[in-house]
């Protein structure tokens, strides 16, 4: 509860320092007045919804000094989460249909958690089961990617360093 | 339809139900996400052929998740809640085939309830719209977000706030006044908007591919083995003495659906809720009996004809899977509203057909397909995450042929992961998107018309229909508002307990 307090406070802020940013982007804007005219008011309406936020958690949590600074990931969330957003930019390099092979190959096998108390060789026996099941959906997905795209949508992707 | 197109319009219909129920099958997938994630398929097809696609796509995703209700307990999607709490314990009693029969039926028949209603009354409300000047254009834009307190139950500010941010990316692109650029921030790729697709598959796919890798678990082992005979005798028993309840409850999903901002799950629960009221024997209810999942399964179904019939008339999504299904109109170049039933109306209204069609196809599928769908729980949840984040990413670069629409899908979904984390829904801001457009055209041009007759205020606030625009405006918020309330009120006594 205190860490919602918290992000929203933040959340509340960020909204705030945005929309200043993006006024003053807007006011550069080289057409008249009425090309500025919406985004403005939409960014004056967003600075006020963040003013509302902050008001209303310094409202709810009452003690300041109780609010918590924590952010609500775990260290699997984050890493999650960064490998997710390198994949997209890594399929560029390494060539769509490759990075998703390897991508849906590894990554499930990777973040797999086996449930507490089991002995080593069933987790490794789970370890490799997984492999081969991730492998083999793999395969099937990134051939019907393949089919779809490239035969029935005749939509070129990427080869990255295949070419 | 030729006989080519229509053979292609029956192969996709078929092949986008059979998605559909197991994209509502899956837990943490729904209708919505389906469509997004399916939508760049449809770039090459006739537009008639994608659009019974699409439709055919929400019809099973509302649907899929009443089969994983009734044998595990899980709702595939929240259209499905309802649909457990007899449900399960009737597959409990040994009668998982009875429920699941059940639930097919009433649901093609409360379709096709909806989607005659959706042949009715779309038309002539269409032939209303025509009528429409900008300022009521925009009064009309104005309704569809006050459904924002909706979408975002006990969560306003939030709500708001991500529909700000929906509107903003609307803004990102050449100015409708002038053409000049905005917030394109040198990049040429922007000028041309954000890409709807892209961002479409940031909001709804890549952040729910995180959230299932996240949630990664041991699968769980659900089987389903049917008897012979057992369809004849449900078929009997919902339309020779239940057709009172079907008719009523897919009545209720109507009337929910067309309101816009309350969904299929509501309209299932209320429904139940009626059902249960007016029952001779509502201690039964909750304990295994047929009804409590035909009054669930005929409103939620009924809610998809309803929920197109404001999508199709007058640009308003109902619902993100109406505004998901919004966007999929867009891309093929048909703007929602009157002009679909007077420039495209063979479009339309084979689209519509297809619908019925697919509502009908729903009970082979569905009743002879229930031990597939059933197996929907054995795939692992991080493998169907990997699978989706893959998906975005091919999806987005098919909608833009360039890195950027990658770009926007990774921005886009990485700020719904954001946002889901801190609460925020992410559905104010799709409609947000979808509408901007719409709103700045109409209220730049309705002030330059307001400017000529001599009167801005008089031209936006005197016209007979805007003003019946803007007390429903009024209605519509208080509603929202009112229910912000009774949430908060809710949820604080909860607390206190």
């Amino acid at each position: 509860m205190k860490e919602q307090s918290t992000a929203n406070l933040l959340l509340g802020l960020f909204v705030i320092i945005v929309s200043v940013a993006m006024y003053q982007v807007a006011e550069t804007f080289e057409g008249d007045a009425r090309d500025r005219a919406f985004p403005q008011l939409l960014l004056i309406l967003a600075v006020v919804i963040g003013v509302a936020l902050i008001t209303r958690e310094f409202w709810k949590t009452k003690k300041l000094f109780a609010l918590s600074w924590s952010l609500p990931f775990s260290r699997r969330q984050v890493s999650i989460i960064i490998v997710s957003s390198i994949y997209p930019i890594a399929a560029f390099w390494l060539g769509f249909y490759s990075s998703a092979f390897l991508f849906l190959t590894i990554f499930p096998w990777i973040i797999l958690k086996t449930a507490p108390g089991v002995s080593q060789l069933d987790r490794e026996r789970e370890g490799l089961r997984s492999f081969i099941m991730g492998m083999a959906s793999a395969g099937l997905f990134v051939g019907f990617l393949y089919v779809s795209f490239w035969h029935l949508l005749r939509i070129l992707f990427p080869q990255g360093i295949w070419v | 339809m030729e006989a080519l197109t229509f053979l292609n319009a029956a192969f996709f219909g078929v092949v986008g139900l059979a998605a559909g129920i197991f994209v509502g099958a899956v837990p943490g997938l729904n209708a919505a996400i389906g469509i997004a994630l399916l939508l760049p398929f449809t770039f090459t097809m006739d537009p008639t052929v994608s659009l019974i696609f699409l439709g055919a796509i929400f019809t099973g995703g509302i649907y899929g998740g009443a089969i994983t209700a009734i044998i595990a307990n899980v709702p595939g999607a929240p259209s499905n809640i309802a649909t457990c709490f007899d449900g399960y314990p009737m597959a409990q009693k040994g009668q998982a085939q009875e429920a699941i029969y059940s639930a097919t039926i009433a649901h093609a028949t409360g379709g096709v309830f909806g989607v005659i209603a959706l042949l009715l009354l779309a038309p002539p409300l269409a032939e209303l719209a025509l009528k429409f000047g900008p300022a009521e254009s925009f009064w009309t834009y104005m309704f569809g977000l006050t459904i924002v307190a909706s979408l975002a139950p006990g969560a306003l500010l939030k709500g708001v706030l991500a529909c700000i941010f929906g509107l903003l990316l609307s803004t990102v692109g050449l100015s409708p006044v002038t053409g000049i650029p905005r917030f394109t921030f040198g990049a040429g790729d922007l000028v041309g908007g954000v890409n709807l697709i892209a961002a479409l598959l940031g909001f709804f796919g890549f952040a729910q591919g995180i959230l299932l890798l996240e949630a990664d678990q041991a699968v769980q082992e659900a089987k389903f083995r049917p008897r012979s005979g057992v369809f004849t005798i449900v078929f009997g028993n919902i339309f020779l003495r239940m057709y009172a309840l079907v008719l009523g409850s897919a009545t209720i999903g109507l009337i929910i659906g067309i309101l816009p901002g309350a969904g299929a799950s509501v309209a299932a629960l209320v429904a139940y809720a009626e059902a249960k009221n007016f029952s001779r024997h509502r201690q039964k209810f909750g304990t295994g009996i047929p009804e409590g999942v035909v009054a669930p399964e005929a409103a939620n179904s009924a809610c998809v004809g309803g929920d197109l019939i404001p999508t199709l008339t007058l640009g308003i999504p109902g619902s993100p899977a109406a505004a998901v299904m919004m966007g999929g109109l867009i891309v093929h170049g048909l703007v929602p509203g009157p002009a679909l039933f007077t420039d495209h109306a063979s479009i339309t209204y084979n689209f519509m057909y297809g619908m019925l069609i697919a509502q009908l196809l729903l009970i082979p599928m569905g009743c002879f397909g229930a031990t597939l769908v059933a197996r929907t729980l054995n795939v692992r949840p991080a493998i169907l995450g990997a699978a989706i984040l893959v998906l975005s990413v091919f999806g987005a670069y098919a909608a833009t042929s360039h890195i950027s629409g990658v770009m926007v899908m990774l921005s886009c979904g990485l700020v719904t992961y954001l946002w889901i984390k801190l609460d925020i829904p992410v559905a104010p801001a799709v409609l947000g998107l979808i509408l901007g457009k719409g709103i700045e055209d109409s209220f730049m041009t309705s002030l330059q018309l307001g400017d000529a007759s001599g009167s801005v205020f008089a031209y936006f606030f005197t016209r007979p229909i805007a003003v019946v625009l803007i007390l429903l405006c009024v209605a519509s918020f208080a509603a929202s508002l009112f229910l912000e309330y009774r949430v908060q009120k809710k949820s604080t006594g909860m607390k206190v307990a």
